[in-house]
């Protein structure tokens, strides 16, 4: 699993770093940035991508391909 | 404070009203209640996309209220553009620290422009509502007198409430406007005299709230009674 925080879109709200703190935080411009991408089951960072108000945590997975948010069709 | 899980929230438009030519006013019934405070938001769920809004409304009522800055021109814009009651909406909440802290008793300042005044005008009417006794101070920058929204309500808050100070400030008045002109980081030390003692709650466009924050942490506004929103068009 890869994740990825698209700063440009983050507005700082802290949810994901609530929800899984051993992975995300926020950094000094309150944009949250991943500090250890294996810090929590995949599970839990899913939730923390799936609640971010702005869609700003992307999840790929091994091959590489976006898992969420869920690409249009 | 703690950061609330937030939940999904299903909901439907009971109003839909062009307050000016840019901002529209949409006001939602939840099926079911959703729990908020005074300064926190909601994200809609739209299509693949989700947009923050401010709660503009009060934790308890049974409709929420939210202003919406449609000149973007984007997915939020052609929403809230386009709705019309009985749509039905979804959104994600509570979201947001932009609280007050309770914990404070200073007299207090808010600031906003545009549609940056949705969260305090929650704050300011639950403090209002819960009996608050120090002074308060609106400052509420906008390009021209139409573009004021909620004008008539801060006025009649500031007629009943004398604690309460309503000082609308236009950049670009025009015809018999008497009011403030100019920028609100100009007219915050020229109204208030002993700014440093005051706590600061600003809410507007990433520049302003950039300049409000400087300009009282240069006058000796301690940073930790300096609380802002940074509040981008929903595009």
């Amino acid at each position: 699993m890869k994740i990825e925080v698209k700063r440009d879109i983050c507005i700082g709200a802290a949810t994901c770093s609530a929800i899984a703190p051993t992975v995300f935080e926020l950094d000094a411009e309150l944009k949250a940035v991943v500090k250890d991408p294996t810090g929590a089951p995949d599970s839990t960072i899913m939730e923390a991508a799936q609640s971010c108000p702005t869609l700003a945590i992307y999840i790929y997975d091994d091959a590489g391909k976006q898992v969420f948010p869920v690409p249009a069709a | 404070m703690n950061v609330v899980i937030p939940k999904e929230y299903p909901a439907t438009v009971v109003a839909a009203a062009t307050l000016t030519p840019k901002v529209v006013f949409l006001q939602l019934r939840p099926e079911k209640t959703a729990p908020f405070v005074p300064g926190q938001y909601a994200s809609f769920l739209l299509g693949n996309n989700r947009r923050p809004l401010s709660y503009a409304s009060l934790p308890g009522e049974a409709l929420l209220d939210f202003v919406i800055d449609i000149s973007p021109g984007g997915v939020c814009s052609q929403f809230a553009a386009h709705a019309k009651a009985g749509d039905a909406v979804r959104f994600l909440s509570p979201y947001g620290r932009f609280v007050m802290n309770k914990e404070d008793t200073r007299p207090l300042l808010f600031v906003a422009t545009g549609t940056g005044i949705a969260p305090i005008r929650a704050q300011i009417k639950d403090l209002l509502a819960q009996g608050e006794t120090r002074p308060i101070t609106l400052l509420f920058g906008n390009y021209t007198e139409r573009d004021i929204v909620f004008r008539e309500e801060f006025e009649a808050l500031a007629q009943k409430h004398s604690t309460f100070t309503f000082i609308p400030v236009l950049s670009n008045a025009e015809g018999a406007w008497s009011g403030e002109t100019g920028w609100v980081t100009h007219v915050a030390p020229r109204r208030i005299s002993d700014l440093p003692a005051w706590s600061a709650y600003v809410c507007g466009n990433p520049p302003m709230v950039k300049d409000m924050t400087a300009l009282l942490l240069s006058a000796g506004t301690p940073k930790e009674h300096i609380h802002t929103e940074q509040f981008t068009p929903a595009s």
